[in-house]
């Protein structure tokens, strides 16, 4: 048996429950899964951080990615690590671009819509704005950081961390 | 000059983040420091390596 298997055979069904509730809690609005789990400085923080980077980020002009057939792996990466800023994502790519678009496939070949096509042209365009590259650092630092505390949320509820 | 302050926040941000996400409470300002300083002087040092003479 792997340390693997004998780590997951030793997690209860309640620990498992409370780790997947903390982290979908924590993924919903940064910090909750915290809170959640009764460490609510942690968690006010979390949500100060997270809130900060993001807000910086819009204020800042900076890009969400969207998978992109020239480097296809790194940038359906760099969208997936986006979702994990949770339901704030899709409503800020939507601010930002004027719909919720995530992939600039089939966009030479016309099998896009056309509000898909001009929402990826206001994408581009925020590329030639003075702080674009700065927003973007700052948006994908708080992705990041939602990701890592969705992870400490997990631990925690499954006991692994105080 | 800008450069300097947005890798200034951006490392500050990230500090305090690690600091609370890795260090029990008493020592989360040590750590902190730590972090900013490798942070603040790895962006010093990538800005200057980047544009030597600006």
């Amino acid at each position: 048996m792997t340390p693997s298997e004998t780590r997951a055979r030793r997690l209860t069904a309640e620990q498992v429950r409370r780790g997947l509730l903390a982290g979908f809690v924590a993924w919903l609005i940064p910090g909750a899964g915290h809170l959640l789990l009764r460490r609510p400085r942690r968690a006010a923080v979390f949500f100060g951080l997270v809130t900060l980077a993001a807000t910086l980020g819009v204020v800042f002009d900076g890009n969400l990615a969207v998978a992109d057939p020239r480097a296809p792996v790194l940038t359906r990466l760099q969208v997936a690590a986006d979702l994990a800023l949770g339901p704030a994502e899709p409503v800020i790519r939507t601010a930002l671009y004027g719909a919720p678009v995530y992939s600039r496939f089939g966009l030479e070949s016309g099998r896009l819509s056309r509000e898909a096509r001009a929402a990826l042209e206001r994408r581009e365009r925020r590329f030639f704005r003075r702080w674009n590259h700065y927003g973007t650092a700052y948006l994908l630092a708080a992705c990041l950081m939602n990701l890592l505390v969705i992870l400490d949320a997990w631990d925690i509820g499954i006991g692994r961390k105080d | 000059m800008r450069h300097l302050a947005h890798m200034l926040v951006l490392a500050a941000i990230l500090s305090v983040f690690f600091a609370f996400l890795f260090a029990e409470s008493g020592r989360r300002l040590r750590l902190g420091l730590k972090l900013f300083a490798g942070l603040a002087g790895g962006a010093l040092l990538l800005g200057y390596l980047m544009y030597p003479f600006s």
